[in-house]
């Protein structure tokens, strides 16, 4: 059974690939999706922009996850969606191995990224 | 061209303007291109424009010296540090201090004094000019720091948390070197100084308060008392002998818990300051670097880059190995502290603008600032990064957690 799947989501083509992917399987072992956008800080940055680049991403990406979650709204599993600054692999990993801690606990099975 | 364009004073500020805000454009969708920040590519925009205008136009064209456009690139340099200063985290801050400014401290010193050697003895710059290139070469870049300490989730970790807000100190002190070093230090200095703690002391009190009785109206209220703030002890530093950024700085610090925590205001500032000031002021301060004199004398340029670099890990890796850093750990820190860009920049454009350095020095400092932003970032991601911070750091906070309003946000510190 998978109680959980992971799918990283930036609005792309391959992502939305990814998601409809994900739905499927929870359409049919009736799972939650979590919904994953990472906010990248940028490398070469000025005095002040960081802050500013990430803030407004963040308010990008959560656009973007409104509009996945209210599509979503009505299926029979649950849609969580989730907003991260960080390395974007890196997030997705330790997103899901702290998932799969969580679930180890409990006795059940892993969590799976999309 | 000038003479083509004739008619009324007005019509050939508008016209300049439009030109100023052109490379202003251009810098920034090369910046958008090229993933490099903005100010960098501001600069670069500046000094090549320059180098072409004034090659097929005549050198005058960009007007550097008139009255307002000095003026709006002052501006820039003030708000953009005050608004640096407000990105503070006075409660990281109390927690790491002792580390933070031991870090801090010898983050300042080392290239302060490395690289006034080097400009004293290898590029036989007279003293006040050898000062001057210590100061510039002394400064940390806090965004390059913090954005790579976000990418890789070290800023929600001891050590990162360290590691900023010793960068903090590490700038406090390079503009309070570049305020008081050069100041000659009468009587007007005393009085901006007891001008300017009285201020310090009383603006985290009035500032909230007045800003809850009479704020959050369309008259914009906040960024007009801020303005004031800023302009009169930046009025006052000057007046003493010393530099506007070094109030600017530390209004914002100790504004940091109070109106550094107001996102719409500092997010109008913002607006302000990324839209129409800081493009003056950079595109101003590349305009002023001379790429012939660079040409013709790469040494200075090539000197005092490596000077940092080396001074920085001569005092900051010792520093690191004092709290049991790993080697990789330390040296991906101490090349982390080596970068710089704005207070360097405004250092250099001080000592152009008081006598302290010539054109030819003037070049060599900005161009060596500006590799100094770029450099040790690639070569600390390159190949010093400490993945075994990743691992422990993650798996003690996880990266992204549900929240109860359905969206999770690992707020950054």
């Amino acid at each position: 059974v998978i109680r959980n799947i992971l799918v990283g989501y930036d609005a792309s083509e391959a992502a939305a690939r990814a998601l409809a992917f994900a739905v499927g399987l929870a359409r049919a072992f009736g799972s939650a999706v979590h919904v994953l956008a990472v906010v990248r800080p940028p490398k070469f940055s000025g005095m002040v922009e960081t802050e500013a680049v990430i803030e407004q991403s963040r308010q990008h990406h959560h656009k973007v996850l409104r509009t996945v979650q209210s599509k979503y709204a009505h299926e029979p599993f649950k849609t969580h969606v989730h907003i991260a600054v960080g390395h974007p692999a890196e997030t997705n990993r330790v997103l899901c191995r702290g998932s799969w801690n969580r679930s180890h606990r409990r006795g059940s099975s892993r969590a799976h990224a999309i | 061209l000038e003479r083509a364009l004739g008619g009324t004073v007005l019509t050939e500020t508008w016209l300049l303007a439009a030109l100023w805000l052109g490379l202003a454009l251009v810098a920034t969708l090369l910046s958008i291109w090229l993933r490099v920040a903005t100010a960098l590519s501001e600069i670069v925009v500046g000094t090549v424009a320059q180098l072409i205008i004034g090659a097929t136009l005549g050198t005058a064209l960009l007007h550097t010296e008139d009255s307002w456009i000095k003026f709006l690139s002052g501006t820039g340099a003030i708000v953009l540090t005050f608004l640096a200063g407000a990105e503070l985290d006075p409660v990281v801050f109390r927690t790491q201090w002792k580390e933070a400014t031991l870090i801090g401290v010898v983050g300042f010193v080392a290239p302060f004094f490395g690289c006034t050697v080097v400009a004293y003895w290898v590029l036989h710059w007279d003293v006040r000019a050898s000062w001057l290139a210590g100061v510039a070469m002394s400064t940390t870049s806090v965004a390059v720091v913090y954005a790579v300490m976000l990418e890789f989730g070290l800023n929600v970790t001891k050590y990162g948390k360290t590691i900023l807000a010793a960068c903090f100190i590490n700038d406090l002190l390079t503009v309070l070197a570049l305020g008081f070093i050069f100041s000659p230090f009468t009587w007007k200095t005393g009085a901006f100084f007891g001008g300017a703690s009285t201020v310090f002391v009383a603006l985290p009190f009035i500032t909230p308060r007045f800003f809850k009785r009479y704020g959050g109206r369309p008259s914009e209220l906040e960024a007009k008392f801020l303005l004031l703030v800023l302009f009169g002890l930046g009025g006052l530093a000057t007046w003493s002998g010393s530099e506007a950024v070094l109030p600017a700085y530390l209004v914002g610090m100790v504004l940091a818990g109070t109106v550094g925590k107001d996102h719409a205001l500092i997010r109008r500032l913002r607006t302000l300051t990324f839209g129409l000031l800081t493009p003056f002021y950079f595109i101003r301060a590349g305009s002023l670097v001379s790429l012939p004199a660079l040409v013709a004398a790469p040494l200075g340029f090539v000197a005092l880059l490596l000077g940092k670099m080396l001074s920085k890990c001569i005092g900051v890796y010792p520093a690191t190995k004092v709290f049991r850093a790993p080697t990789q750990e330390a040296i991906y820190t101490t090349l982390l502290m080596s970068t710089g860009l704005t207070f360097g920049t405004i250092s250099a454009l001080f000592g152009l603008a008081h006598g302290v350095i010539t054109r030819a020095q003037y070049s060599a400092v900005v161009a060596a600032v500006v590799a100094s932003a770029v450099v040790p970032t690639l070569i600390a991601n390159a190949f010093f990064l400490p993945r075994h911070l990743l691992k422990s750091s993650n798996e003690s906070e996880p990266a992204a957690s549900t929240a109860s309003s359905g969206v999770a946000a690992r707020r950054v510190s």
